[in-house]
């Protein structure tokens, strides 16, 4: 059946501006295809007729199970050739000169994907760990868990240079 | 130890490091003209009633979007979608043309565009870095000057009056001054330039109505 209702594209435009960096710094956390992610889930909401209710964890939930898909599938495996630089910044430079984003970069694709993935949605993303449960098909509990084990983790790996 | 399970954003737990809740995510905007070039495409294929994309691809009928949200312009560049390959697809994977006379129109188009959405964005470029190194592949026979392409574009080869917002009705190539050659090559056609305060006033109906009334 035909389908002509899109997203208007403004909207489209305004989700944009409101959500793709993180969005993009969340699929980071899910793999190499995460900036291929990024695009997948903004052309699944063009295509809605309508805003989400919850734009972003809408967003993440269809880039993640993208990226699922993909990692399933060998033949998008080999078919892929991700130019991209060997170090990328997942973060703007900040503004304290002893943080290095891209070693803090480095750090999170050093998690566990589960660790990294959480913590990139709820610290950075502002996703509740509710809106979390749901994306990554866990408890509310268990998502909170390897939030505070992420943290742990990041907080010891960089101890030696940062005074808290 | 963190013992309680904060749901508001801002009352991360308590031993949090605030120097790591403080980075900020790097930008996005390499992969904006891509997205919203296959968002508009899409879009208008749907208004348009295309309901397949290989027969949009047959009735050389299609319209790009790229939506600079950093400046708040909007760019259009309607032209044919020869060798688009499947709008939608990821970055990774491209969009092969087929034909290798087609193709070089589609890079054409999309290097113009990339071009003009550069200027737009304060002549930085927008798209991926692997596209760029696929235009720079192709544009030799495209007759597209590489230097559009990267930083520092050369605003006087397009032209400084056609402001941030340009529109081109079915274009085939661009010469190196920027000008439009006919699919005939009979005659010259320069891009017509829309008022930027146009665009932005424009409601989305009268956007789809302009690109139906172009077609």
């Amino acid at each position: 059946m035909k389908n002509d209702q899109v997203l208007p594209l403004d909207q489209l435009s305004k989700a944009w501006e409101d959500f793709a960096d993180r969005l993009l710094l969340i699929a980071r956390s899910f793999g190499e295809s995460g900036e291929d992610a990024v695009q997948e889930a903004f052309m699944a909401l063009s295509r809605q007729p309508k805003m989400p209710d919850e734009p972003l964890a809408w967003l993440v939930k269809v880039a993640r199970n993208q990226v699922l898909q993909w990692n399933r599938s060998e033949q998008r495996r080999t078919q892929r050739h991700v130019v991209r630089a060997k170090d990328t910044a997942w973060f703007e430079n900040s503004e304290q000169e002893s943080i290095d984003v891209l070693d803090v970069s480095e750090a999170l694709k050093m998690l566990p994907a589960d660790l990294s993935e959480v913590v990139t949605m709820h610290l950075w993303g502002q996703l509740t760990f509710e809106q979390i449960a749901d994306v990554v098909g866990s408890s509310r509990s268990t998502v909170h868990r390897r939030y505070s084990d992420a943290i742990q983790i990041l907080r010891q790996r960089f101890s030696c240079h940062i005074e808290r | 130890m963190i013992d309680s399970i904060p749901e508001n954003p801002e009352s991360f737990p308590r031993d949090t490091p605030s120097w790591l809740s403080q980075l900020r995510p790097s930008s996005a905007s390499s992969l904006q003209a891509s997205v919203f070039y296959h968002a508009g495409y899409e879009a208008a294929r749907r208004e348009l009633g295309k309901n397949a994309w290989q027969r949009a691809t047959l009735v050389a009928v299609a319209a790009s979007v790229i939506i600079v949200t950093g400046s708040g312009a909007l760019l259009f560049t309607l032209g044919k979608p020869i060798g688009l390959g499947i709008p939608g697809r990821s970055v990774s994977e491209g969009n092969a043309p087929a034909a290798p006379d087609k193709s070089r129109e589609l890079r054409s188009q999309i290097a113009y565009a990339a071009s003009a959405s550069s200027i737009a964005n304060n002549n930085q470029p927008i798209l991926p870095a692997w596209l760029q190194s696929q235009f720079q592949r192709a544009l030799p026979t495209a007759n597209v000057p590489m230097n559009l392409l990267g930083p520092g574009v050369e605003l006087g080869q397009i032209g400084a009056d056609w402001d941030k917002i340009i529109l081109m009705k079915s274009p085939a190539n661009f010469d190196n001054a920027g000008n439009t050659v006919s699919q005939s090559n009979q005659s010259l056609e320069k891009p017509k330039p829309i008022e930027p305060q146009t665009w932005r006033s424009m409601r989305d109906d009268q956007i789809k109505s302009l690109l139906k009334g172009l077609l």
